[in-house]
């Protein structure tokens, strides 16, 4: 924004207001010469009416004609009014001029009288390029009279009054401007600057300047504060002076104080730059006898042990984020001056709330003699010393108990821990393990602290190694979540030695100021793999072990049968073909119990396809069509006369959920019966029908019908070699799938055309869509 | 000319049976009870149709299969690898190496499997 100054401003207004009177009084004075001159233009027009109708004019009609000496005399005195500038007078009969403004024209004779017009007289040269105003009566006594009047004369008087009148008018208001401009420039901008004057001294800390007085009251007043203001602010800026002596007077009594405690302590600033040292600290680094620059640029890490350096810098580093840590180490390199001591770091916060130094006390515990004597020699200095260094000692020992106490605490629950326990921080180092993770990693006690969790195990899915970010806590230091591994996962830990176990890993995000660690909880899962892989390989034994000689019976008894090796009599046959069947029977039983044993154990892959569920149906019966024909039943298909969506499925799981269903139709309908098979689309699952019209289920046993080896009453009577394994396989498989499956019995049933009965059974069961 | 086939599967008693019945048939059959004992047959004799079965004592089928996939000589010969029960994967693999058939034993009758595997055996006339 432009900004002006205030005598800038005021000087332009006043220019302003002295146009702007300037112009008004040119227009009131203008005015008043136009008012003038048309009042000045009437009454000469006015007077010379009164002439003209004196000497012609009706005034005259009730008189005898004027004598012409009389008329003469009149128009004679007429030229005397002022203003006046000429009459003339045309006697018509002689032709002569009677009289006239020039005297030299009296009495002169016309030879051809021209029109009263003016620029005759203009020719004439008397009222040369001057405006007039004129009048022309015709005499009574025949004479024609003429008259005039110039208004170069009527002007005169009035443009000058109107001149004297604008410019008295505009210098007066001139003055007033120049007036008022010099009152506000005395009064107002002077003090005003003055006030600014004054501040830009004050912003440069000149706390003597004052204000002089001023005329004006409400200025006086500011002045006045103003005065006090600085005075204050001066007052106030000594004090603060004063403190600042105080403040360094009490931070040199706080450094002797700290000088004289036994305890060694350091400042660093953000970086891990040396700040500060106190004396016992300068003692114990041996830095005694050194300049200040020279300590300085000492570098602390540098005089640890090299075994602690990473977890010493790892703990400042801590403590930068807000952690308070305590710990035993060992510092001071070589031999000779290789000492133990107690340390604690603590964050140090500034005004603004953020971590600005860390502070790091130490205790060298090798010379808790010397510091005990050091103590007592301490004691014998000023009681407030004492007091202060007695404060600072009991506060060290009682958070130091405080923590050893909880520290204590949370070792018994973590070292009784079943689990092996690892906290990895973001770098992936170990900073903490428990007995349980140091057996199960062939560790020594605390070994792995500050070593790389990567370089410590191996991770193994299957046989194959799983990259850096795959690994658990890389998951939960990317994601923030807790990361579950579980024995289906199949993850393996790899030790350096080459032993390899199975595990369950759980980590979880340890948070402080964003995610500060992963937690990593592990367990050896190899009882629980070997079992689970027990359990996989009986079913595969079963199943080969079970099939194997059955198939043998099979095969032998058909090849009997078919009388490969010569004829059977009746019985022989009849025999042969009981083993055929039995065999036949055990098979089915053997592939159900197999079926439901592999769902059961999760065992189960599957491979999913399009389903398009009109040609599979077709298919199914097509393959049952011996047995249908055997008992010579009809089957009819129900599908939507909408298309069906397409559904991704196990084939030949979804073809056993159906044979088995049709084969149980089959097997309790009567002979010519019908099965009907009905597919429809409903929200969110596509629900497959298969009704009979057989012998129906008796209404208490109707929960017990997808059990494991359960039979009907009826149905062991009317087919008594079934397994009653059908159903509950069918069960299973559904679930497996995340459908249901019920029965109706007896069915309510609408057919295809429409029609509705009760009777038979219906199985349903559901595809999620 | 009389066909050769070459009868792999340790169960002695199914060995027998399908050798009975494809010898029946008027084949020449070979039989051996494991993969190794079946290597040189068939670097002996001209062996037009192997019956392998997966689940073998010492190398199994399907790593037999993969050993005569790579020989020059042998490559080319029909397969149908034998199961006693399908299990996932081992059909894929089969096929992948090239069998002409893969057959649950468990599944089917005797006579349905000897047809099945005729077809197969004089498939290779047609060609």
């Amino acid at each position: 924004m432009k900004r002006y100054s205030f005598f800038r401003i005021l000087i332009l207004t006043s220019a302003l207001l002295a146009l702007v009177g300037i112009i008004l009084t040119s227009g009131v004075s203008y005015i008043f010469y136009r008012y003038n001159f048309d009042k000045a233009v009437k009454e000469k027009t006015h007077i010379l009416k009164i002439i003209s109708d004196a000497v012609a004019g009706p005034l005259l009609t009730f008189r005898e004609p004027l004598h012409p000496l009389v008329i003469e005399n009149v128009l004679q005195k007429s030229l005397e009014v002022p203003g006046v500038m000429f009459v003339r007078s045309f006697n018509d009969t002689n032709k002569t001029i009677i009289i006239s403004s020039d005297s030299k024209e009296t009495g002169i004779k016309i030879e051809n009288p021209p029109a009263f017009r003016r620029d005759i007289l203009v020719r004439d040269g008397v009222f040369n390029e001057e405006k007039i105003k004129e009048f022309s009566v015709k005499a009574r006594d025949g004479t024609n009279l003429w008259m005039g009047f110039s208004f170069k004369d009527v002007e005169k008087d009035i443009l000058t009054n109107a001149v004297v009148l604008g410019v008295s008018a505009a210098v007066l208001i001139i003055i007033t401007v120049l007036v008022i401009f010099f009152i506000f420039r005395r009064f107002l901008i002077t003090p005003f600057l003055s006030l600014t004057t004054a501040f830009e001294k004050l912003k440069n800390k000149d706390y003597e300047t004052r204000l002089t007085d001023s005329p004006v009251s409400e200025i006086q007043k500011i002045f006045q504060s103003f005065n006090e203001m600085v005075q204050n602010l001066s007052d106030f800026y000594q004090s603060l002076k004063m403190a600042e002596l105080e403040t360094k007077k009490s931070e040199r009594l706080t450094r002797s104080l700290l000088d004289s405690a036994p305890l060694c302590i350091k400042w660093f600033d953000k970086n891990g730059n040396l700040i500060s040292i106190n004396k016992s600290g300068r003692e114990e680094h041996y830095l005694e006898g050194k300049t200040e620059e020279e300590i300085k640029n000492w570098k602390y890490l540098d005089s640890i042990d090299e075994a602690y350096r990473p977890m010493v810098k790892e703990k400042m580093d801590s403590a930068l984020m807000g952690g308070t840590s305590s710990f035993e180490m060992k510092h001071a390199v070589g031999a000779s001056r290789e000492q133990w001591c107690a340390a604690e770091i603590t964050p140090v916060k500034n005004d603004e709330g953020d971590i600005s130094n860390i502070l790091f006390i130490s205790r060298g515990l090798t010379k808790e003699k010397i510091i005990n004597e050091e103590r007592e020699k301490n004691q014998k200095k000023t009681t407030e010393t004492k007091a202060a260094l007695f404060n600072i000692l009991e506060d060290i020992k009682e958070s130091e108990r405080k923590f050893q106490e909880e520290r204590d605490r949370s070792q018994a629950i973590i070292s009784s821990m079943g689990e092996g326990l690892v906290v990895i921080d973001r770098n992936y180092k170990i900073i903490m393990t428990n007995k349980t993770a140091d057996s199960l990693l062939e560790a020594p006690l605390g070994g792995m602290i500050g070593r790389d969790a990567k370089e410590v195990v191996t991770i193994l899915k299957g046989e194959q190694e799983i990259s850096a970010d795959e690994r658990p806590a890389a998951k939960t230091f990317k994601t923030g979540e807790t990361v579950v591994i579980k024995l289906e996962d199949n993850y393996y830990l790899k030790l350096p030695s080459g032993k390899k176990f199975p595990a369950e890993i759980i980590s979880t995000p340890l948070r402080g100021d964003g995610i500060m660690a992963a937690v990593v909880i592990f367990q050896d899962i190899t009882k629980e793999k070997s079992l689970d892989e027990a359990k996989s390989s009986f079913i595969s034994i079963a199943s080969h072990q079970l099939r194997t000689p059955l198939t043998s019976i099979r095969w032998y008894a058909e090849m009997l049968d078919s009388e490969d090796t010569g004829p059977l009599n009746k019985d022989q046959k009849e025999f042969v073909g009981r083993v055929y069947g039995g065999a036949l029977k055990l098979n089915e039983v053997i592939n159900l119990l197999l079926s439901l044993a592999r769902i059961e154990s999760g065992k189960t892959q599957q491979e999913l396809v399009k389903i398009n569920f009109d040609t599979f149906t077709q298919d199914i019966v097509k393959e049952l069509d011996p047995l249908l024909k055997q008992k010579k039943l009809k089957v009819e298909t129900i599908l939507p006369k909408e298309p069906l969506p397409e559904i991704s499925y196990d084939a030949s799981i979804l073809r056993q959920m159906v044979t088995n269903l049709l084969s149980n139709s089959i097997r309790y309908t009567n002979n010519e019966g019908k099965i009907e098979i009905k597919i429809e689309k409903m929200p969110g699952s596509i629900v497959y029908s298969v009704k009979d019209d057989g012998i129906g289920v008796p209404d208490k046993q109707k929960d017990k019908i997808f059990n494991k080896f359960f039979r009907a009453e009826n149905a062991m009577s009317k087919v008594p070699d079934g397994s009653g394994l059908g159903l509950s396989l069918v069960k299973a498989l559904v679930e497996m799938n995340k459908g249901s499956v019920w029965f109706e019995s007896p069915a309510l049933w609408v057919d295809k055309d429409g029609k509705e009965e009760k009777k038979g059974t219906v199985f349903h069961f559901t595809i999620p869509i | 000319m009389t066909k050769t086939v070459l009868v792999v599967e340790d169960e002695q008693s199914l060995n027998k049976a399908i050798t009975m019945k494809l010898e029946k048939k008027g084949y020449k059959v070979f039989s051996v009870m494991t993969a190794e004992e079946a290597i040189p047959i068939l670097e002996k004799e001209n062996i037009d149709f192997i019956w392998l079965d997966i689940l073998l004592p010492g190398m199994t089928g399907l790593e037999f299969l993969g050993i005569i996939r790579k020989k020059p000589l042998l490559k080319d010969k029909r397969v149908a690898i034998v199961s006693v029960s399908g299990s996932f994967g081992t059909k894929e693999t089969a096929m992948q190496l090239g069998a002409v058939d893969y057959i649950v034993k468990s599944e089917y009758k005797l006579d349905d499997i000897i047809e099945r595997v005729a077809t197969e055996i004089n498939g290779e006339q047609k060609q």
